[in-house]
């Protein structure tokens, strides 16, 4: 097996990865060679279909989208947010895309001078840095995710 | 009739109360009479009561959970909270959500309301797992660290 396969596999397999699937911040939806799909819930019962395409893992960064549940990735598959959440979550057609230095789509099409500072490097979990990343957008209210109003029963 | 509870503690029977209880009581009203005597708020014993390790609902009634030699049980564990250079103990109900050890952490080291709700609390080291708050606390025998951390700005650029 491609030692980048396999570094992935081991990542998916982390204690830290699995961590997060025993909080119930994600859950592993489908692994196909360098094609991840993870679910992640959001702290007000909505959750979000990530697709990750790790090609070059470890290498190269994750190019991380939000899809829906035909893998297309569509604007109401993104999450809401302000303007602060709006700085990484690019959310609105025709840009959907996550602005972050350990994105390659982020990289590459948007910001090509982030990519001196190989900051995907920086974790050696570089699955779990990435997932955690959107955990603490989706979780934290300072970073602006719209959370949906609580529903109340009369 | 009487109705006993039994307090856990870190995994250790403490102490044991007994109250009376009418029949058509439900286990609401009777945690409020344990509560009083146990120096407890009734909501923090609803919060992790069970009989025979089935969790109790507050509306049920009291004769529909009690008798036949049964004792109620609420269990609590410790957790241990750190805050930049604080540090405080606390018991918790074992069904409590970590939420509630993030609100009593803010007022236990007085964290304004606004910089409270962008902390989150992580397992054994500032940079240790993260913990959901909307998940149980769970039961563990001995004292777990936790610490309340205000995550580092995400740079993008």
């Amino acid at each position: 097996m491609d030692n980048r396969l396999q570094r992935l596999t081991a990542d998916l397999e982390s204690i830290a990865f699995l961590h997060g699937v025993e909080q119930g911040f994600w859950e592993l939806v489908t692994h196909e060679e360098f094609l991840v799909r993870v679910r992640l819930n959001a702290p007000d019962t909505r959750s979000y279909l990530v697709q990750l395409d790790c090609r070059e893992y470890g290498d190269e960064p994750i190019a991380g989208q939000f899809v829906d549940a035909d893998g297309h990735c569509v604007q109401l598959a993104w999450p809401p947010g302000n303007g602060t959440f709006q700085q990484w979550i690019k959310n609105q057609n025709p840009h959907l895309f996550i602005c972050w230095d350990q994105d390659r789509t982020g990289i590459e099409k948007h910001h090509p001078e982030w990519k001196v500072r190989k900051a995907w490097t920086k974790n050696k979990n570089q699955l779990v840095a990435y997932l955690d990343f959107l955990r603490r957008l989706l979780h934290l209210p300072a970073l602006g995710y719209e959370r949906r109003a609580e529903q109340t029963t009369a | 009739m009487k109705v006993t509870l039994e307090v856990e503690e870190r995994g250790q029977l403490v102490r044991s109360a007994e109250v009376d209880a009418a029949e058509h009581d439900t286990v609401a009203i009777v945690a409020q009479r344990f509560a009083d005597v146990l120096g407890l708020t009734p909501d923090e014993l609803l919060e992790d009561l069970s009989i025979d390790g089935i969790h109790l609902q507050p509306h049920s009634a009291i004769k529909d959970c009690n008798g036949h030699g049964r004792h109620l049980r609420h269990r609590r564990v410790c957790i241990d909270l750190r805050f930049e250079t604080e540090e405080a103990r606390h018991l918790f109900p074992a069904r409590a959500h970590w939420s509630r050890v993030h609100e009593w952490g803010c007022k236990k080291f007085k964290v304004a309301h606004d910089a409270c709700a962008n902390l989150e609390l992580h397992e054994g080291a500032p940079d240790g797992p993260p913990l959901n708050e909307e998940k149980e606390i769970g039961h563990f025998p001995d004292c777990k660290a936790v610490w309340l951390v205000k995550p580092g700005p995400e740079p993008n650029g």
